[in-house]
């Protein structure tokens, strides 16, 4: 039963891309929830079909814009494997520096959304204003603040000098040092942490069972990361630790994130310190055999998955589950159902959605375009 | 027969409320490391705002939607002429004060539940639990300060520098402010990403131009209210320091916390309420005695 129901989405200040979540109220209390996703649907995977193997790799940038590295560090890898490409130590060490630095910065633009979901505007305010440091590394190292287009099969589009590098370290650590004080904010702060702590609990068997990855199940006490337990790139010659929590709600979530930030720092002054001087590779164009191949990374949202399959040296099929389709359509429900109206916003945001990344599901039938509930979908194809 | 100045000070009652705004923008934004909107930005807004076309959708054209953000603004400009230079003063006028400032939100909550957005209701609902939090405290204080001084009407209130004589109402009402005004972190009946702007969400034009003219003027209120009675109005220039440095300290609490829930604020203002209670009950026995 309810009393009303509240829209929330597709446009609504506290989600930052659309999506909509019809929630019956009784009082303040959520007691139904209808989920809907699909607002920006753009038919990505279809749009792969037919492409040049080269190609790809800026397509699949295109996906989402926080993590649009991850995209292509998830493409390349499956493509270099499946051709058993042997990539040199210095294109392996700056993918992974790049990485890094596009996980400090979708880190910090959410530690702001979730401060300013909390209320907190002026640490939003403060930690866009660090987050600008790293955009700026970004765009001296690679050319680009939101698409690097720094991978090519193989190899990179161009070398980075040495001297960026020294720079990169200086500025990196600048900025871990300046959001120490928000980092203590949010650990501290009283009326943070009155909002925070036990706010959308998602208790460790659920995060098992259905399979959640990333910060959400490290905030869980599940200890998964790919750049530990499948090492690509130079993870496997840095030396950084998981940080997780037990405490399965926003606020251990929270934690986990703020935390990787320090791990990051650790791991690219790591790779920069180790970094080999050697010439990169040409980029040759990409002949490739029948056949399909797929691979993981950890993308700054959990594991990202990439399934390619090959035909005539083009692209057949790419599949892609992304970090926030394994964790959202799955944790809303039992995260949001009890909870205060006032929480709603919180709940979503210590799951760091990414709907961009996640939309590419929609079924046609007959051709007419039909976009499934959570519900719905499951009913229908998942025989619960 | 009143002085001119004090006519001229209820008449620009709006534009002191805009001006504040203006100032609290300002503070605000370079607090956020912002440079934030020009001083006069809320004039703007509001000429803006009052030129537009009128216009009520079929489910909303209920009477308390349509005048409800104009009595709300009456009202609180009514107040301006009681406090703090009162043009006309009466027996007991004070509780008229306490009486109007709880209509002021009364209206909002009408406005609220009157506009037919599960947003304006849930607003409303919040401002309601809120009202149970600070009225009855504010009521208390204020008559606290009445019984004190022995005045029976505002005109007649000549203690000054009274936080020294009564410092736990003092405080209350300083704490009270904060949720009167909707400042973080008690500001739940506007939580923007929540619930956009409660009882705000559906107006439009000069309804949404009054609403939030009634809103702003409750600050510049509220702050001469509490220094009206902490302090005195003796010394003006002192006085209208003293607001300017008390919208600075409001802006600041404002700008350093997250917000809080509706039942964090309601349990909040009982301790605050019963440290009032406790001090009309000793200054009850004071005067009798």
């Amino acid at each position: 039963m309810h009393d009303f129901i509240v829209p929330f989405g597709p446009q609504h200040p506290a989600e930052k891309e659309p999506m909509c979540i019809r929630a019956g109220l009784e009082g303040e209390t959520i007691t139904e929830l209808d989920l809907r996703f699909g607002y920006v649907h753009r038919g990505m995977e279809k749009i792969f079909e037919g492409k040049g193997i080269d190609q790809g790799i800026y397509l699949c940038e295109r996906i989402c814009g926080l993590c649009s590295e991850s995209h292509s560090m998830a493409f390349t890898r499956t493509i270099e494997e499946m051709l058993g490409l042997d990539v040199p130590m210095r294109v392996r060490h700056l993918r992974s520096i790049v990485t890094e630095l596009s996980r400090l910065h979708s880190h910090m633009i959410w530690a702001g959304f979730m401060a300013h979901e909390a209320g907190y505007e002026t640490l939003f305010m403060y930690l866009m204003r660090e987050r600008e440091r790293i955009m700026d590394i970004l765009e001296r190292t690679t050319g680009g603040r939101v698409h690097y287009g720094i991978n090519k099969i193989g190899t990179l589009r161009y070398d980075v000098p040495n001297a960026k590098l020294a720079k990169m370290v200086e500025d990196v650590d600048t900025t871990l040092k300046n959001i120490e004080k928000y980092v203590d904010t949010f650990r501290n702060d009283g009326t943070l942490k009155e909002r925070l702590v036990g706010t959308g609990m998602i208790t460790g068997i659920q995060a098992k069972r259905f399979g959640i990855v990333g910060p959400v199940a490290r905030g869980c006490g599940i200890n998964n990361d790919v750049r530990k337990s499948d090492p690509y790139a130079a993870y496997d010659l840095a030396d950084f630790e998981v940080p997780t929590y037990k405490g399965c709600d926003a606020w251990s979530r929270t934690m986990v994130r703020l935390e990787e930030l320090y791990e990051s720092g650790k791991i690219i002054r790591q790779l920069i310190k180790d970094i080999p001087d050697e010439k990169i590779p040409a980029f040759k164009f990409t002949k490739a055999d029948d056949g399909d191949h797929f691979a993981r990374i950890e993308a700054p949202r959990g594991e990202l998955f990439y399934y390619l399959k090959v035909r005539d040296s083009k692209i057949d099929r790419l599949a892609i589950r992304t970090p926030s389709m394994a964790v959202l359509p799955m944790v809303l429900k039992p995260a949001l159902m009890g909870e205060k109206v006032s929480d709603l916003p919180i709940v979503i945001s210590s799951l760091d959605p990414c709907f961009s990344c996640m939309e590419r599901v929609v079924i046609v039938e007959k051709g007419k375009e039909k976009v499934y509930t959570e519900p719905d979908f499951r009913r229908k194809f998942s025989g619960r | 027969m009143v002085d001119s100045w004090r006519i001229a000070f209820v008449l620009l009652a709006p534009a002191i409320a805009l001006l504040f705004e203006g100032i609290r923008r300002r503070l605000g934004a370079r607090m956020q490391s912002r440079v934030g909107p020009p001083l006069l930005q809320p004039f703007y807004d509001t000429i803006k705002l009052l030129s537009k076309d009128d216009f009520v959708a079929e489910k909303e054209s209920n009477i308390f939607f349509q005048y409800g953000p104009f009595v709300s603004l009456l009202f609180v400009w009514v107040i301006f002429a009681l406090m703090p230079f009162p043009l006309a003063s009466f027996e007991h006028d004070f509780i008229l004060m306490i009486y109007l400032i709880i209509l002021v939100d009364a209206f909002y909550i009408v406005s609220g539940l009157a506009s037919n957005s599960p947003f304006g209701i849930i607003g409303a609902m919040r401002e309601m639990a809120s009202i149970i939090a600070y009225e009855i405290g504010l009521a208390v204080a204020v008559i606290t300060f009445f019984f004190y001084s022995g005045a029976n009407s505002i005109g007649e209130f000549t203690l000054v520098n009274g936080f020294t004589h009564l410092p736990v109402s003092s405080l209350g009402l300083l704490l009270l402010g904060l949720v009167t005004l909707k400042k973080r972190p008690f500001d739940t009946p506007e939580a923007h990403p929540e619930i956009f702007d409660g009882a705000f969400t559906e107006y439009s034009g000069k309804r949404l131009a009054f609403l939030r003219l009634s809103e702003q003027m409750k600050e510049p209120l509220l702050i001469f209210l509490t220094l009206f009675l902490i302090l005195g109005t003796s010394s003006l220039p002192l006085f209208f320091a003293a607001s300017l440095a008390l919208l600075f300290v409001y802006t600041f609490i404002d700008m350093v916390s997250s917000r809080l829930k509706v039942e964090h604020a309601v349990k909040f203002y009982m301790v605050v309420l019963a440290a009032l209670l406790l001090e009309l009950v000793w200054v009850s026995y004071q005067v009798i005695t």
